[in-house]
């Protein structure tokens, strides 16, 4: 059986943003509004307020549960109790980093950030369609710069942490 | 020997309370009353574990008696508990009850200061000192009678409004019932059924409606609105505004022709919710009390444009009278009672739902029409759209209440979950192959008979899903797709329905703020009118005289409503029975040698209650004492010292500042 922390909420809303994650009573607006709940049948604004209130960390930081969030605050919008379920999940995400759960598909975004200054390559394709279109070449990135910045920003030692979060 | 400020001796009876252990648990009563005795002009002190109880009463009046006490004081709980408790227990020992004082040592002292209970003990101390310093000054009092009207004006003529008039009514006073719409009847005149019961709305109604017509002692004034109020309880002067109809209350028959021969047809219907037409010269609906017609000023083409008069021409009363103008009529009342009722939540703002968008999203209120035998589709449920009948109805609950978004109400509007059960009851009844579904959050059936309604809703085959409606949309069929999460199964449903009823919460009524400001009682924080006390005095308002009932003060049902209006006559009775009032003479006094009649007083009064008048050959300022308040603002004001406030006069108020000090 998993264990619930009772105090772990308490943690939660300390983080800015997240201070009125107590007062959702599980009506259900915000998943009744996510474009991903509509596709995605794990994941549920609702049920992460849930297992935030409960405490139940290990579920909350196991799969990808946390990291399907699209960040449209529809959610945040059309919630009746002000609890910001978009903040919430962005302090919860906090917290998993902070404890070496990153999720791997992040972990590869973060990781291709620190290798090339960019999230996404840029294939030839691309580079062939910008000068079809008369734009000059994708802009040189200033590596070593970049990678400071980040460093500073803290991404090298939570990159250090993390150990992937992958399935529970 | 200390002497009071007429110059003699002053005995002093001190008195202090343990109230159990909320102050004897902090404060050392017995140092407070070995310090408390030897003061200046104490006879005696003593403690009790509970003051305000029989043998505590007992204890003051008997040494009142044997020590020959002409001042008491009692050290104890807040005054607004019981400073009339001892003040009474004090007269009956033959003292004046204004040569009393109470020293608040519990929520002053004991309450706020729990964690220090020695420095609380000399707090204490400090308290009775200046309660004893202030009592050995102050002067016996008499109370004041001022005379009442017993008559009652009634704001509001819905359920509560009706059954306030009739209670006064039947006991024998006079009651002016005046009504801003055209005929009384309010909301409930709108419902079909009533639940739990099922009553047809109308039947049990419309007989009260007619008692109020018939009533000799009920004065009914519709289609007219309070415009201002003067004076005081027992003795308000209210001034209304009768808007003309155009049509001779006297001679119009109600027969109707001239609403059928009117050319002006399509007018939205106020009491169909919008869902309706009317004519521009129309009785209101079939029931209406009175059942006279009325001539909307907007649409008539003859008030507009000079045209038409078909309704003159057409009435075999000779009723019509385009010459009819407001009239102002003054009334003397002793005691108000404000039942002007709520308005539907308007939806539109939630633009997530597709009110206004689309026709076939309607408010309960107009699916309360719709049910109607007497409604604009004849008691046939169809879609506003294509008049088709429905086959499926999805039901979305706590719109615009319960919310924190801007334009909603936090508050629970209390009625609609009752509502819509009731609505989707009757749907299946009428209709047994209709799939009603009511989204909700909570189900609060709350009342007597409340749940096993709900029951009997879930055995008609109502389905009940509980998730909160996230946004309703047409697809290509022309549907209107409700998207909820089931939020005991976890599974998102996107269902399609072929209308959407959308239980609207409750608001205050229009013009709330305005007559709010006019009468100067408060409003709550939710918008609606302020009670007295939230619980023990749910239909006084601040002001003496004037009493609140329905849901002027909140959302409730006919139930609440009901009994509130009951309580409210009670109240207004109560206060006018005997034709006279007992007033607190604790207010202002003008010494008329030290006046000079500058008016300044007169300036800072937020009453009106002090004012210069001619005396003799003087101009003076003359107290009006059923009015003032006490609040001391004209003293302060004066400049030559001539006002004074009973009980709390400069001399008075300074000896309890000096005793601070000492």
């Amino acid at each position: 059986m998993r264990e619930a922390d009772p105090k772990f909420k308490l943690k939660v809303r300390q983080i800015p943003g997240a201070e009125k994650l107590m007062l959702c009573f599980q009506c259900g607006s915000c998943t009744a509004d996510c474009p991903v709940a509509r596709h995605e049948d794990i994941f549920r604004p609702r049920i992460i307020a849930r297992l935030a209130i409960l405490g139940f960390k290990e579920l909350l930081f196991s799969g990808d549960l946390l990291w399907l969030c699209l960040g449209c605050y529809s959610c945040t919008e059309h919630c009746p109790q002000g609890v910001k379920p978009t903040e919430v999940i962005e302090a919860l995400r906090n917290i998993a980093v902070e404890e070496g759960k990153l999720h791997p598909g992040f972990k590869q975004l973060l990781d291709a950030l620190l290798a090339t200054g960019r999230m996404y390559k840029i294939t030839r394709m691309k580079e062939r369609a910008r000068a079809k279109m008369g734009l000059p070449p994708a802009p040189e990135v200033p590596l070593e710069d970049v990678r400071k910045v980040l460093d500073l920003a803290g991404l090298t030692s939570i990159l250090g942490k993390a150990s992937g979060g992958g399935e529970a | 020997m200390a002497l009071s400020e007429s110059g003699n001796e002053v005995r002093i009876g001190v008195y202090i309370c343990h109230c159990g252990t909320n102050i004897a648990g902090v404060v050392d009563v017995e140092a407070v009353r070995r310090y408390a005795e030897r003061l200046p002009g104490v006879v005696l002190a003593r403690t009790y574990t509970y003051m305000c109880s029989e043998p505590g009463q007992k204890l003051i009046k008997d040494t009142i008696k044997e020590y020959k006490l002409n001042r008491v004081v009692v050290a104890a709980c807040s005054p607004r508990l019981h400073e009339p408790t001892f003040r009474r227990c004090v007269a009956e020992a033959g003292l004046n009850p204004y040569l009393f004082e109470m020293a608040n040592i519990r929520e002053h002292c004991s309450w706020v200061h729990m964690e220090e209970p020695e420095r609380a003990t000399e707090k204490a101390k400090d308290l009775v000192r200046m309660a004893i310093s202030k009592v050995s000054q102050l002067e016996p009092l008499k109370p004041m009678t001022v005379s009442v009207k017993r008559d009652v004006l009634i704001i509001g003529g819905g359920i509560a409004g009706i059954t306030a008039a009739l209670d006064l009514a039947n006991a024998g006073f006079k009651v002016y019932l005046v009504e801003r719409q055209p005929s009384i009847g309010g909301h409930m005149a709108q419902l079909d059924k009533t639940f739990p019961t099922m009553d047809c709305s109308q039947c049990i109604l419309t007989p009260k409606m007619v008692d109020v017509a018939r009533h000799p002692n009920i004065e009914l004034i519709t289609y007219a609105e309070v415009k201002a109020l003067e004076g005081y309880v027992g003795n308000f002067k209210v001034k209304i505004e009768k808007k003309p109809r155009y049509v001779d209350e006297d001679k119009c028959t109600g027969c109707g022709v001239c609403s059928q021969k009117c050319p002006v047809k399509k007018i939205p219907d106020e009491f169909n919710a919008g869902l309706g037409t009317r004519s521009a010269i129309y009785i209101p609906f079939p029931q209406a009390i009175p059942h006279i017609a009325v001539i909307d000023p907007e649409h008539c083409l003859y008030l507009t444009k000079g045209k038409c008069r078909v309704c003159e021409k057409f009435c075999q009363a000779n009723a019509i009278d385009f010459e009819q103008k407001p009239e102002e009529i003054e009334l003397d009342v002793g005691a108000i009672i404000v039942a002007t009722g709520y308005e539907v939540y308007d939806p539109t703002q939630d633009e997530e739902y597709g009110y206004g968008r689309y026709e076939d999203v309607i408010t309960a209120l107009q699916m309360e029409r719709l049910l109607s035998a007497s409604g604009p589709t004849g008691g046939v449920v169809v879609r506003p759209s294509d008049k088709a009948k429905p086959k499926k109805v999805a039901y979305v609950q706590c719109v615009g209440s319960r919310s924190k978004r801007p334009g909603h109400a936090p508050y629970c509007s209390r009625i609609c979950c009752m509502y819509a059960i009731k609505q989707a009851i009757q749907l299946k009844e009428k209709y047994p192959d209709i799939d009603v579904c009511i989204f909700y959050i909570d189900l609060r059936t709350f009342g007597r008979g409340y749940e096993e309604f709900y029951w009997r809703a879930q055995e008609a085959g109502v389905r009940f899903i509980r998730g909160r409606v996230g946004e309703i949309w047409r697809n290509r069929e022309g549907k209107l797709v409700v998207r909820a999460e089931d939020t005991l199964s976890g599974r998102v449903l996107e269902e399609p329905f072929d209308m959407v009823v959308l239980s609207a919460g409750l608001r205050p009524a229009a013009g709330t703020k305005d007559l709010a400001a006019l009468l100067k009682i408060p409003l709550g924080p939710d918008g609606f009118f302020l009670e007295a006390h939230p619980k023990l005095r749910p239909v006084d308002t601040v002001v003496d005289g004037i009493f609140v009932c329905g849901t002027a003060t909140g959302p409730k049902d006919i139930v609440d409503t009901v009994a509130q209006a009951k309580a409210a006559a009670a109240g207004a009775m109560a206060l006018l029975s005997r034709g006279e009032i007992v007033v607190e003479p604790l207010v202002a006094v003008v010494d008329e040698e030290r006046c000079r009649g500058c008016g300044r007083c007169e300036e800072v009064c937020e009453f009106g209650a002090i004012k210069v008048v001619e005396k003799g050959e003087r101009l003076v300022a003359e107290v009006n004492e059923a009015l003032c308040k006490g609040c001391g603002a004209c003293s302060v004001r004066c400049p030559t010292g001539a006002v004074k406030v009973r009980h709390f006069k400069p001399g008075q108020v300074l000896a309890v500042v000096r005793a601070v000090r000492s």
